[in-house]
C-alpha cells in the first residue's frame, strides 16, 4: 500500500527505493507503537479490514492482495475510497493518508524533493 | 579581521529551575509521594492552569500542579515535526472527533497548548461578550469590565505587535486583502525577542515564546510549588458538594498507567485541563450535572484551508507562523446569521501540509515538489452562535479516556465553501498561478472564474472537505444560573463549593480569535476572585 501511495515520492532506483520502504514501515511501526491504546486498537481493526480478502473488496475495492496487486490497481482502489459515496470509505481513506504521509514526510531523507531545507540552525 | 565570536550557548530555563531545586515529580523526576496535601490543587499547566498556579503562588498559598504531558524544554525542542507531535501533543498529534473527520490540535505537556501554539494574541471580541451577556447572562464580562485583566496579563506575557515584515505566507493574505479593499491587521504576539524561525509548534527553541513554561510556571515553581508530570487526573472523590481528594495516576507517554495512584487533597481544586479534558475528568468523577450541560457546547473553530501555488517561493516553513489576520467575514452579517469566518495562515511544514493536502502516488508527489511555491490560508469558522452549529458533545470511552462527539453540518460545511471561495479571490489578487482548496474532489483552478465554478460544484461533506481544529472551547459553560452553565460567573462549579474552572472549556460559545489571551484574562480575574474567597493575600500579576 505504502508504495502505491508514495510512489512517485519515493526514490525511483530499485535498491533506494527498497531502503526507503523499508525505513517508511519502520517509522510506522515506531509511530503507531507510540500512539495510544485506543488508537492502536482503531487502527488494528483498520489493518485487519485491509488484511481480510472479502473486507478488503469491499471497503477498498481491491481484488488482489496489496503485495501483489499492480501500483497502478492499488492507487484507482484507493482514489475510489477517497472519494467515495460512503462516509466509512472515506473514514479508512482518512486513517490511512493520515498515518502514511506523516510518517514519510518527517523523514530528513524525504525533504530533498520538497525543497525543504530542514530547521534553521540556532547558531 | 575581527575575531569570530560565537553567540552565546542559549539558556534553558527549565535545566536551570531544576538544579535550583524545583519540586518536580513524576516521569523521569522521580515518583510523587503517594498521598499529597495541598491549599489548592491545579489539573493542568495550559493557558489557565499557568496563570492560576502563578497568581496563587504570589498569593503565598500551597499549591500542586498536575499535568498528564511531559517536561520538555528549550534544549530538547529540535523544530522537528516528528518529535513534536508525539512528545507535546494529545495522542501523538492525531486527537480526532468520534467520526474522525476533523483532527484536532491540542497540546500534552508542561505549558500545554501555549508551548506549541503560534502565537497570536486577541483580546476577546465584543460581539462575543455582548452574546455571552445576552445569552448566558455573564453581564459583566464587557470590554470595559475585562480591559484591567488583559492589560496585566499583556504585560506579564510582553503581548504587542509583530513590527517584523511578515513572511511571504501571511504576505499573501496582507497584499491580496488590500488588493481588494478587504482590511488586515496586524497580530499581537506573546513573544520576547522572537527569531523570526517559524517553528513555534513544535516549541520555542529559542524561548522568546513567552508561554506557562517559561513564565509563569517558573514563577509559581520558584516560590515553591509542586509540579506532578506524566501524571494524569483520574478522578475527583466527592462527599456531598465538596471535592473531598482528587486521585492521579502516572502515565507513560503513550498515555498508558506507570504506577501506582496517590491521592491529592486540598482546600481548593481548580480544573484547567482545557476543554475536552477538563469535562471529561468531570464526568469520570461523577460531578453533578442536574442540567444535563457538562460537556456539551464544545466548540471548534472547524477550520478550511486553501492552498495557492506561486511562481516564487513563498517557503511558508521560515517566519513567525502567524502575523497578519482578517476578521472582515467576522462581520459581513449577524453574528447568528451564516456562519462567519477569521482569515489567517498556517505554516507550511511537510508532514502537517503533505497529510492535510492531501493525494496519492504522483499527485502527492507533485505537492511535494510544489511545497516552496505553496501558500496556505485557513479561515476559521465561529461556531456556537446559531442552532446548526451549537458544539459537540465530550463523552468517555469504556478505559475513561475523552472523545469529542463533533457534527461537521451543512450549516457549518456550506460556511467553509463561502470561505473557500473568499480564500482563492485573495490569493489570485496577490498574484497566484493556481488556487486549489483543501478538498479531496478539487482541482487547480487557473483563475478566479473557474475557481468559482469548480468550488461550487464541490460536494460538501466530511472528509471530502478536509477540516481540523486547533481551537478546543467550552464544555464547561460559565453563565449567570445554574440551568445554563456548569460553572458561576466567578468560575465555582454551580454544585460543587470547592472546585472551580479555569479554562478554555468556560466559553459559552467559540470566540471567532485564537482563544488563548481570552484564556489568560479570564484566568486572571478568576484567581484574582478565587485569592480573596480563600482569604489569602490580594496579588497583580503584573
Amino acid at each position: 500500500m505504502a508504495n502505491a501511495v508514495l510512489d512517485g515520492s519515493l526514490p525511483d532506483a530499485t535498491e533506494e527505493r527498497s531502503a526507503a520502504l523499508d525505513n517508511h514501515l519502520q517509522r510506522m511501526e515506531t509511530t503507531i507503537a507510540a500512539l495510544p491504546v485506543h488508537m492502536q486498537e482503531e487502527l488494528g481493526t483498520l489493518l485487519a479490514v485491509l488484511a481480510s480478502a472479502p473486507l478488503r473488496r469491499i471497503v477498498v475495492g481491491l481484488a488482489a492482495p496489496w503485495d501483489v496487486a499492480p501500483i497502478s490497481e492499488a492507487q484507482r482502489a484507493l482514489q475510489s475510497m477517497r472519494t467515495s459515496s460512503s462516509m466509512l470509505r472515506r473514514q479508512a481513506y482518512g486513517a490511512l493518508r493520515d498515518l502514511t504521509h506523516a510518517a514519510y514526510f518527517v523523514e530528513p531523507s524525504t525533504w530533498a524533493l520538497l525543497h525543504y531545507p530542514g530547521p534553521r540552525a540556532l547558531a | 579581521m575581527s575575531e569570530q565570536l560565537s553567540p552565546p550557548p542559549l539558556r534553558d530555563p527549565i535545566v536551570a529551575g531544576l538544579a535550583r531545586g524545583w519540586q518536580v515529580h513524576g516521569g523521569p523526576y522521580g515518583a510523587a509521594p503517594p498521598v499529597i496535601e495541598c491549599d489548592v490543587a491545579i489539573v493542568g499547566s495550559g493557558a489557565g492552569a499557568g496563570i492560576t498556579a502563578e497568581m496563587l503562588a504570589r498569593a503565598g498559598l500551597k499549591i500542586v500542579i498536575v499535568e498528564e504531558g511531559p517536561l520538555r524544554s528549550s534544549s530538547q525542542f529540535k523544530q522537528r515535526e516528528l518529535d513534536a507531535y508525539r512528545e507535546l501533543y494529545q495522542e501523538s498529534g492525531g486527537r480526532k472527533t468520534v467520526d474522525q473527520a476533523m483532527n484536532i490540535l491540542q497540546g500534552r505537556c508542561v505549558g500545554g497548548s501555549t508551548t506549541v501554539n503560534w502565537t497570536g494574541s486577541f483580546r476577546t471580541p465584543l460581539d462575543a461578550l455582548a452574546y455571552w451577556g445576552d445569552r448566558f447572562g455573564l453581564t459583566d464580562f464587557n470590554e470595559a469590565a475585562m480591559a484591567p485583566w488583559f492589560e496585566q496579563v499583556e504585560k506579564r506575557l510582553n503581548i504587542g505587535d509583530w513590527l517584523t515584515e511578515p513572511n511571504e505566507n501571511n504576505g499573501v493574505l496582507q497584499r491580496g486583502a488590500q488588493k481588494l479593499g478587504i482590511p488586515t491587521k496586524v497580530v499581537r504576539r506573546n513573544v520576547k525577542g522572537c527569531w523570526n524561525l517559524g517553528s513555534c509548534g513544535m516549541g520555542c527553541p529559542t524561548n522568546a515564546k513567552q508561554s506557562m513554561l517559561v513564565s509563569t510556571l517558573p514563577a509559581a515553581l520558584d516560590l515553591g510549588a509542586t509540579m506532578l508530570v506524566q501524571t494524569r487526573a483520574t478522578r475527583f472523590e466527592l462527599q456531598g458538594d465538596k471535592v473531598a481528594a482528587l486521585v492521579a495516576e502516572p502515565v507513560a507517554l503513550d498515555g498508558s498507567v506507570t504506577g501506582a495512584p496517590l491521592r491529592i487533597t486540598a482546600k481548593h481544586y481548580v480544573v484547567a485541563g482545557g476543554a475536552i479534558n477538563s469535562p471529561a475528568l468531570l464526568l469520570r468523577s461523577g460531578a453533578p450535572d442536574p442540567h444535563g450541560l457538562l460537556g456539551k457546547r464544545t466548540f471548534l473553530h472547524p477550520t478550511a484551508g486553501g492552498v495557492a501555488l506561486f511562481d516564487h517561493d513563498v517557503a511558508g516553513w521560515a517566519g513567525a507562523p502567524l502575523s497578519v489576520f482578517c476578521d472582515h467575514f467576522l462581520h459581513t452579517g449577524p453574528i447568528d446569521g451564516p456562519v462567519g469566518y477569521k482569515l489567517e495562515v498556517a505554516p507550511v511544514h511537510p508532514a502537517f501540509a503533505l497529510t492535510n493536502g492531501g493525494g496519492i502516488g504522483p499527485e502527492l508527489a507533485q505537492r511535494a515538489r510544489d511545497m516552496p511555491r505553496t501558500q496556505l490560508m485557513i479561515a476559521l469558522l465561529r461556531d456556537g452562535f446559531h442552532a446548526d452549529a451549537a458544539g459537540g458533545a465530550v463523552k468517555l470511552r469504556s478505559d475513561g479516556t475523552p472523545q469529542l462527539d463533533y457534527a461537521l453540518t451543512d450549516y457549518l460545511l456550506e460556511g467553509a465553501r463561502r470561505a473557500y471561495v473568499t480564500m482563492a479571490e485573495i490569493q489570485f489578487a496577490a498574484g497566484a498561478k493556481t488556487v486549489r482548496p483543501v478538498h479531496e474532489q478539487a482541482a487547480g483552478y487557473a483563475n478566479l472564474a473557474q475557481a468559482r465554478q469548480g468550488i461550487a460544484g464541490l460536494a460538501m461533506k466530511p472528509f471530502l472537505a478536509t477540516l481540523g481544529s486547533a481551537h478546543v472551547m467550552g464544555g464547561c459553560t460559565m453563565a449567570a444560573d445554574a440551568g445554563r452553565g456548569a460553572v458561576r460567573p466567578d468560575g465555582q462549579h454551580w454544585q460543587l463549593t470547592n472546585l472551580s474552572v479555569h479554562d478554555g472549556s468556560l466559553f459559552p460559545t467559540s470566540l471567532g480569535a485564537n482563544p488563548q489571551l481570552t484564556v489568560y484574562g479570564l484566568a486572571t480575574r478568576l484567581t484574582s476572585g478565587l485569592i480573596e474567597r480563600l482569604g489569602a493575600r490580594p496579588v497583580q500579576l503584573a
